[in-house]
């Protein structure tokens, strides 16, 4: 069990982005944090992955966890092909497999820059389908894709994340839904 | 019709020797000590390279400034790790960089003259030359480094070390390709001047200087291309090398 306690957090000497922010993500749980912009859902997510320590509070139940990720921006190596990044972090043969499970098997040996925004989205969130994890973090994942490439995209996350915790942002509720995954609400702080 | 990047350069190469072979012809209708042609600087050059002396110059020229060079590299590198590391020692070391930079090697070479051996100015100077070239380039690529790639690779659980090789490194290839191959061409005119200023013993430098005192001006020339063809020819390598058959992102 992941536990939030009553996290506090801003960035830098700004204003608080969370306070006394609690939550409990069971083990293999789906849960989708849900607000409007300023909220604080990435940075929710930030904290999960370990890239921000919180001011006040404590996160337990992280230690020893496998994460994977997709970022709100690609983060893809630019002078690596599609194949060579995911690969970076499994191997050949799941990239390409997953490549082509998310329509992309064409676009393999492409570099981030050859690829249109919703291809380069699929690869970043093929990376992280790729990666062996216990849980999975999803931010905006789905983010530029039209209707078809998100349905197929939802089918293979929801298969590859058989058994893992799922934490995801969306404005879409209807992509939370379509992976059973739970809403947390949040509400933006104001000063 | 497309002309290949070879064919372009052997054009612009064989412009350059006509107008030099034209430039001679009316210069030594007028001049007491004629001007060498492209013939007369060929000849020269088959010429030494048929002495050992000319060898043995080449090749403690070659060392010397290869020395000052390989120095710089590791220097001007740790430096700019250091200065992107700890803001006191970039601050601390800025204006020295800078004073290096804008001090003319003739200057430091006659200045270091009263302290070092004259074997030794050549590579010192070619470490002074190239050193805030390397710390510069890299010190670059470092703040340019992409971050979000770095917090990308240890959310997947990437160790420190590989995500120095694999991230990290890669990001400032770029810079210190550019630095290497800039470097080296300053490399191979600061060394030859110092050799020339110090008369620096078993040097291209002193032959030059030789030549020059016997008035065998096609030597100095095809010493001067020599020095000039290898300066090329290594910036040619470096690059290639550094580039290691990667594609450029698009």
């Amino acid at each position: 069990m992941i536990r939030f306690e009553n996290v506090t957090f801003s960035y830098g000497a700004g204003r608080p982005v969370l306070t006394e922010f609690a939550l409990e993500i069971p083990d293999g749980g789906r849960i989708c944090i849900a607000g409007p912009s300023g909220a604080g859902k990435t940075t929710v997510l930030r904290l999960l992955l370990g890239l921000e320590k919180p001011r006040r509070g404590r996160i337990t139940g992280t230690e020893g966890l496998r994460f994977s990720a997709v970022f709100q921006e690609d983060r893809l190596i630019p002078d690596r092909t599609a194949v060579e990044n995911i690969a970076m972090f499994s191997n050949e043969a799941t990239a390409r497999r997953v490549l082509a499970a998310l329509g992309l098997e064409e676009a393999g040996d492409s570099l981030p820059g050859e690829l249109s925004g919703g291809q380069r989205r699929r690869v970043a969130l093929a990376r992280a389908l790729a990666h062996p994890c216990d849980v999975l973090v999803l931010d905006e994942a789905l983010t530029g894709l039209d209707e078809a490439a998100t349905e197929r995209c939802l089918a293979v996350i929801r298969r590859a994340s058989e058994g893992k915790t799922l934490v995801m942002v969306t404005h879409d509720p209807r992509r939370a839904e379509a992976l059973g995954a739970r809403a947390v609400a949040l509400t933006p702080l104001c000063t | 019709m497309k002309v290949s990047k070879g064919w372009r350069i052997a054009a612009a190469l064989i412009f350059w020797l006509l107008v030099w072979q034209l430039g001679a012809g009316l210069a030594n209708r007028s001049l007491l000590i004629p001007v060498p042609t492209p013939a007369d600087t060929a000849s020269a050059l088959v010429r030494l390279a048929g002495t050992p002396s000319f060898w043995a110059a080449a090749g403690a020229s070659a060392l010397r400034i290869g020395a000052g060079f390989l120095a710089a590299l590791l220097l001007g590198t740790v430096c700019a790790a250091a200065s992107e590391r700890w803001a006191w020692f970039g601050a601390l070391s800025e204006p020295l960089i800078r004073l290096i930079r804008t001090v003319p090697v003739a200057v430091v070479t006659i200045l270091v003259f009263l302290w070092l051996p004259r074997q030794r100015i050549p590579g010192f100077i070619v470490l002074l030359t190239v050193l805030p070239i390397v710390w510069s380039n890299v010190a670059q690529g470092i703040r340019h480094a992409d971050r979000s790639l770095v917090e990308m690779a240890r959310v997947f659980g990437m160790g420190r070390g590989e995500i120095l090789r694999r991230i990290v490194l890669p990001g400032i290839r770029p810079y210190f390709a550019a630095a290497v191959t800039t470097g080296l061409g300053f490399a191979w005119k600061s060394g030859a001047a110092a050799e020339i200023i110090c008369r620096t013993d078993r040097s291209l430098g002193n032959l030059l200087w030789a030549g020059k005192n016997a008035v065998a001006y096609d030597e100095v020339f095809a010493l001067t291309a020599v020095i000039v063809a290898a300066g090329v020819a290594l910036e040619v390598t470096a690059d290639r090398i550094l580039k290691g058959g990667r594609r450029d992102p698009v």
